[in-house]
């Protein structure tokens, strides 16, 4: 099975994020593999040794650095990737740019595929648009936020739960479709010591966003960034006895927090 | 036979030699011939030498083990003449003395006989074993004799009454002990037939000497109601009897632990003399460009020293016996493990041999048998080590137990991805944020916000790096105590920075968990840090930075010197720049508890003590393991980020030690005891009769140091 | 005049209520309201939306929109956006509407802009406020060209009654049957009430303190009054005791939980545990022990004996509910 799978760089869930403008200052940021993608890879990986066949391919649009993420999926097994390395596009690049970006990487590789995973969000946007877009703009069939993926032998379609609101739902697609993989569809591995040197000689075919005919800019503009309000100071509930402060806190989870 | 004259002497094959059998010393040279013969066959048979060729073929690297070949020769003799690591034990070293200088006693005073009889007398005719000379040696070898009589009954006892737990149980191990008693009984007893015989008789010039030999006296007695032809009738068949025994426990050797008489002091005199009492297996950087497998995974790539390590053990067990996996029932007993590899050496050759008998060195894809992890060493067992080196510590042998499993981590870890699941994290923590919890780095120096400690970026240098650890920088619980130990070296004026940011993990959970990569990755950036503030002393906070720091850096081309706060503190208090107000409040009996990396490896036992002592708080007693046989807490080696799932909790076993000692508080010098030993309290809901603190945190309360921050002095660290 | 066109989610028989937050606020930032409401047996429920702000209701029914398949409601949709050329497209960012959005913004050749928390008007443009980076910053965005596609996250804007036209017109769309491949072969709701942790809403967690696995069952009652997204969780103490299944555990080494309301009870706070809850957005601790460093990252704390309070806390939501 040959398949596809796009993934984006990303800071680290921990990372400290600091604004500038109406981006963030990407000094002192360490940057990994967005970790839904990670889903994504093992599932191409997974599927690439159940049928003992095909190529996985890694796409990603992103500067300079981004090849980072790119050897972490050689390493944890991916066979070839696309490095969309085009600093100015993919600082502008919204949703749509990217996808936009990645659907002609994919198409202009010529490369055959049978599936497209992705990560069903990126964490640093967590717009989780680009999965449905890349299938769109190739004009293929989507399924997003799967936990599980079979295929069928002939590589015709594949069967997949998805999770719905309140449950899952069992959906059946032919192929070729893109899939945004959901925490849950498998347990990512962690490369091993070979993986990780053999990935350091695998091709990376590097690309600039002019060469693959995308120019478009991005369709939505972040205009500013804004920290959240600082956390106040946990406040401790007072009352004369645990009856008074029960009653305390159902009213804050009532008034304030209108949760209740 | 002697007809030397001498009558303070006795006759050599007195009523063996003689008339009636003249060829009974040629029939004895016979047997010992064939004794020797059967020995080198059994040496053959029992797979000895098919073990020294899978040594032989051993690829792994290896330190120096010849070096200072001066000292290591007097270590091993004085270790094994005075038996100074086995005597640590009182019962099983008191009777393997015994056992030990009987059988040394007896094989001078057999040598001398031997000389007299069969050499110096039949070509100089010069027969020196009379007068004094004869009267001690006989006293000699009977005294030592009996008490090797005792040293087998004690040792008995144990295998038959006491019956240790951790101690296993092999047919040769009662048999050995029946036999050496069987022939040290018969021969008191032929001694004592030929003095009932011979020197009983009033006439004989040796009656007035007749109890220079006192057990042989008392063996006679028992006798004294036969007549002479049946002393001499039980003498000849008894000593026949004996004589062949001791031949036959001669070949025994080749079959048994009795090989340890050769083995194991040879494994003495190859110890290893580093430093660090306890190495894991160098891998230099360059191996992570061109290598093609790390870690071991078969047997050949141990070294030579380590498949040796397994002919020198005699499964005593005390390895086992100070396990604090195998103490709270998990699947790990550190004899099993070498026994495993000695069994397995044998398992392998019989793949690896070709016709010729040529060990050779199987592709993986060439050998069919079973594999060494998993199959002879279960992953469970490799999993449930602490890297506590009590094993290491315990072992008269002087067998390095622990760093083995390391190696087999290291292949599963680095070339299989096979670890606990919950490990993953860890890794990616350390890889991502440089601390196994994976809290953003930039937080690691929050801690000293608001205390005005100075940064090393600020400072340009100072004499002694504060190094924190990722315990002390993010952990809730002990984020106090480094703040105890900052202000605290704040108060005594000494001239010390943090790294603030700069600072990363010291790496070794990921080393002991088997990721050399990302404990070299980490331990490099740390060394370059530390270099460009020109670094020359540091104070850690926790030991098990303190080790990495003073050993492995080392490895890495890190020399600095190191500390642990706790000799530090003990020093300043000593000269007077820390001064201890008052008593701290409400502590009760205190005990200390030894850390693994801080006591067994690095000898600081003595430290935290002094200073407990010096908080004149509280009476200091001590657990029932303590200093070199200190029970570990439980995350060592990696453990602190693993379940414990199997067994009992070793947290709980320790903390349950602590309230047997009658202690009120329970004292660490280690973040990653503390928090075991907290956690242990809270889950035995023993929060009323104990608790736990770091020794930093009671300084700084005897000191009258108020950790709150200093106000409007909120920006000025971090 | 290009205004608003609405897409209304149809479950279980019923106009979600995130249809409702975005109808309404879309009628107060102004212009009309057009609604386009898809679904099998969406025409008896069209009616509701005219009092929530809804001039013109579309109504796409049929029995091929029994279940959702994205490409089938996308062509729908596209079908009713093209008559009514809005200048903005709202949609509440449920799981089907976070499915249904992209797709549709694509499809128009113009962009999105997901799980928006606020929007405001600034001349022809929708300025949608949205967290990024797991709620560390917050981005103000806008599209670059109309229709500006906006999802919005559930519970942002309160349902506010606002009357609107509320003519109702059914649409006959024509449908490409060989573009929707996807078939959806079964739908499983969880028969339980109780969500999977990562997704809850609510969570109420106990640690060492519940002191037995019994003690669970007064959690189990405080979740069950937060409605159908609240679930009970543990922490690693008390999942190692054996007092609840590995899968309720939240921490490093459980489950990573952002919910919206998480209630500790009885649980420290070991870092092991902040680490897999700490992007809680209301964080409330019970715990007698007034040092328990659970408290320093609780929003609201109660010191106090968890066996006194969580009764009490329970009687006290009975009577707010009513």
């Amino acid at each position: 099975m040959n398949t596809v799978v796009c993934i984006k760089q990303v800071p680290d869930t921990e990372t400290l994020i600091k604004i500038q403008g109406a981006g963030i200052v990407q000094d002192g940021i360490k940057w990994v593999m967005n970790p839904y993608d990670e889903f994504a890879v093992e599932e191409a990986l997974k599927k690439k040794e159940e049928l003992k066949a095909g190529e996985v391919t890694v796409v990603s649009l992103g500067p300079d650095r981004a090849v980072e993420a790119i050897r972490t999926a050689l390493a944890m097994g991916a066979d070839t990737a696309i490095h969309i390395a085009d600093a100015a596009y993919a600082e502008k690049a919204d949703p749509f740019a990217t996808a936009a970006a990645l659907a002609a990487a994919i198409k202009g590789s010529g490369k055959a595929y049978d599936a497209i995973f992705m990560g069903k969000q990126a964490i640093d946007d967590d717009s989780a648009q680009v999965p449905v877009m890349v299938a769109e703009m190739l004009g293929i069939p989507s399924i997003t936020m799967v936990i599980k993926f079979d295929v069928a032998a002939d590589k015709s379609k594949a069967t997949v739960t998805r999770e719905v609101e309140g449950g899952v739902a069992v959906v059946e697609v032919p192929l070729p479709a893109v899939f945004s993989a959901q925490k849950g569809l498998n347990e990512p591995r962690y490369a091993s010591l070979p993986g990780i040197m053999k990935a350091k000689k695998k091709p990376v075919d590097v690309k600039t966003a002019a060469a693959l005919g995308v120019s478009d800019g991005p369709k939505t503009v972040v205009k500013e960034m804004t920290l959240p309000p600082a956390r106040e100071a946990g406040k401790k509930i007072a009352g004369d006895d645990a009856a008074a402060k029960a009653k305390e806190l159902a009213r804050i989870l009532h008034e304030d927090v209108k949760i209740v | 036979m002697h007809g030397s004259g001498a009558e303070i002497s006795r006759e050599v094959f007195w009523n063996i030699l003689g008339p009636g059998f003249p060829t009974a010393q040629v029939v004895l040279y016979f047997i010992v011939a064939g004794a020797l013969l059967m020995l080198f066959r059994g040496l053959v048979t029992n797979g000895f030498f098919t073990r020294l060729k899978a040594i032989w073929a051993a690829q792994g690297s290896e330190s120096d083990r010849l070096d200072k070949p001066g000292e290591r020769f007097w270590h091993a003799v004085w270790d094994v003449f005075l038996q100074k690591k086995i005597l640590r034990e009182p019962y099983q070293g008191t009777f393997h003395f015994l056992i030990l200088w009987g059988f040394i006693a007896l094989t001078i005073t057999t040598a001398v006989v031997f000389l007299q009889a069969d050499v110096i007398w039949p070509i100089w005719h010069w027969w020196f074993m009379k007068d004094g000379f004869y009267l001690g040696l006989s006293l000699f070898a009977d005294v030592f004799g009996f008490l090797a009589i005792i040293g087998i009954l004690m040792a008995l006892y144990r295998r038959y009454v006491i019956k240790p737990v951790w101690l296993d149980e092999k047919p040769e191990d009662k048999t050995i002990l029946w036999f050496i008693l069987a022939i040290l009984v018969t021969g008191f007893i032929v001694e004592g037939l030929r003095i009932q015989a011979t020197e009983a008789n009033p006439a004989s010039p040796m009656h007035p000497y007749i109890w220079t030999s006192p057990i042989g006296r008392i063996a006679g007695l028992a006798f004294s109601w036969m007549n002479e032809s049946g002393l001499r009738s039980l003498h000849m068949l008894l000593w026949w009897t004996h004589v062949i025994g001791a031949a036959v426990f001669f070949v025994y050797i080749a079959y048994s632990k009795l090989m340890h008489i050769f083995l194991t002091p040879v494994n003495i005199f190859l110890r290893n003399t580093s430093d660090n009492p306890a190495p894991i297996r160098f891998m230099p950087p360059e191996m992570f460009e061109n290598a093609e497998t790390f870690g071991i995974h078969k047997l050949e790539e141990y070294s030579w020293k380590d498949l040796y390590d397994s002919e020198a053990c005699v499964r005593c067990g005390r390895c086992v016996e100070v396990c604090p996996a195998f103490n709270t029932d998990k699947p790990l007993k550190p004899r099993d493990v070498i026994q495993d590899i000695r069994n397995y050496m044998e398992t392998k050759a019989k793949f690896a041999m070709d016709v010729d008998g040529n060990y050779r060195i199987l592709a993986d894809e060439e050998y069919t048998g079973p594999a060494l992890i998993g199959d002879t060493i279960d992953k469970h067992t490799i999993w449930a080590c602490t890297t506590c080196m009590a094993c290491v510590e315990a072992c008269p042998c002087y067998i390095t137990q622990f760093p083995k499993l390391i190696d087999l981590r290291r292949y599963m870890v680095m070339m299989e991805s096979d670890f606990p699941a919950e490990v993953l994290d860890v890794f990616k923590g350390m890889e991502n944020n440089s601390n196994p919890w994976s809290i953003g780095a930039h937080v690691r120096a929050d801690w000293a916000k608001g205390h005005n400690i100075p940064l090393m970026s600020e400072k340009g240098g100072a004499e002694y790096l504060f190094y924190v650890g990722c315990a002390g920088s993010f952990d809730d619980l002990n984020k106090k105590v480094a703040l105890s130990i900052a202000k605290l070296l704040q108060l005594a004026g000494v001239d010390f920075a943090i790294l603030g940011t700069e600072e990363g993990c010291c790496g070794d959970s990921a080393k002991k968990i088997g990721n050399e990569y990302i404990y070299q990755a980490l331990a490099m950036a740390n060394i370059e840090t530390f270099k460009a503030y020109g670094v020359k002393q540091i104070i850690t906070m926790c030991p098990h930075g303190y080790n990495t720091l003073k050993y492995d850096y080392k490895e890495l081309g890190g020399d600095f010197e190191v500390f642990h706060y706790t000799e530090i503190l003990d020093t300043l208090i000593k000269s007077g720049k820390i001064t201890l107000k008052e008593p701290v409040a409400d502590l009760g009996t205190m005990t200390y508890h030894d850390s693994c990396y801080l006591g067994r490896y690095n000898k600081v036992y003595d430290q935290p003590r002094n200073i407990l002592k010096a908080l004149n708080s509280g009476a200091v007693v001590e657990m029932a393991s303590n200093h070199a046989k200190s029970f570990c807490c439980g995350a060592g080696g990696g453990r602190m980020w693993m379940e414990e799932d199997l067994g009992t909790r070793i947290n709980q076993k320790r903390t349950k030690e602590a309230e047997a000692a009658g202690a009120k508080t329970v004292c660490t010098a280690c973040p990653f005891c503390f928090t075991m030993l907290s956690d242990g309290i809270k889950e035995l809901e023993l929060s009323e009769k104990l608790q736990a603190f770091d020794i930093a945190q009671l300084v700084a309360k005897a000191a009258g140091i108020d950790l709150k921050a200093s106000e409007g002095d909120q920006e000025a660290a971090g | 005049m290009p205004g608003t066109l609405i897409y209304a989610e149809v479950q279980k028989g019923e106009i979600k209520k995130g249809s409702f937050e975005v109808a309404s606020k879309a009628k107060e930032l102004g212009g009309d309201v057009a609604v386009c409401i898809i679904g099998k047996g969406a025409e008896a429920l069209a009616p509701q939306l005219a009092k929530f702000g809804a001039d013109k209701i579309f109504v796409v029914d049929g029995p091929e929109f029994e279940n959702y398949v994205t490409e089938a409601y996308v062509q729908a949709f596209a079908q009713v956006a093209k008559t009514v050329n809005p200048s903005v497209i709202l949609a509440s960012a449920t799981a089907q509407g976070k499915d249904f959005i992209p797709a549709v913004a694509a499809r128009l050749g113009v962009g999105a802009i997901s799980d928006s928390v606020d929007l405001t008007k600034a001349g022809d443009k929708v300025v949608a406020k949205r967290p990024v980076y797991a709620g560390k910053a917050y981005a103000m965005v806008e599209a670059v060209a109309d229709p500006q596609v906006i999802a919005v996250r559930p519970n942002s804007f309160s349902v506010k009654e606002i009357a609107g036209a509320g003519a109702v017109e059914k649409v006959a769309v024509s449908l490409d049957a060989s573009k929707i491949k996807a078939v959806v072969k079964s739908i499983e709701l969880a028969q339980t009430n109780e969500p999977d942790q990562t997704e809850a809403e609510i969570i109420v967690s106990g640690g060492r303190g519940m002191k037995g696995p019994e003690n669970f069952k007064l959690l189990e009652d405080l979740a069950k009054l937060f409605g159908p997204t609240a679930t009970t969780g543990a922490s690693r103490a008390a999942v190692d005791a054996g007092w609840r299944g590995h899968s309720y555990q939240v921490g490093q080494t459980g489950k990573t939980v952002s919910p919206n309301l998480y209630i500790a009870c009885g649980i420290s706070g070991a870092i092991q545990h902040l680490a897999g809850m700490g992007t809680s957005k209301v964080i409330v601790a019970i715990n007698k022990d007034a040092e328990a460093p659970i408290f320093q990252k609780a929003d609201y704390g109660v010191v106090d004996d968890l066996f006194n309070v969580v009764p009490a806390l329970i009687d006290e939501i009975k009577k707010v509910k009513g």
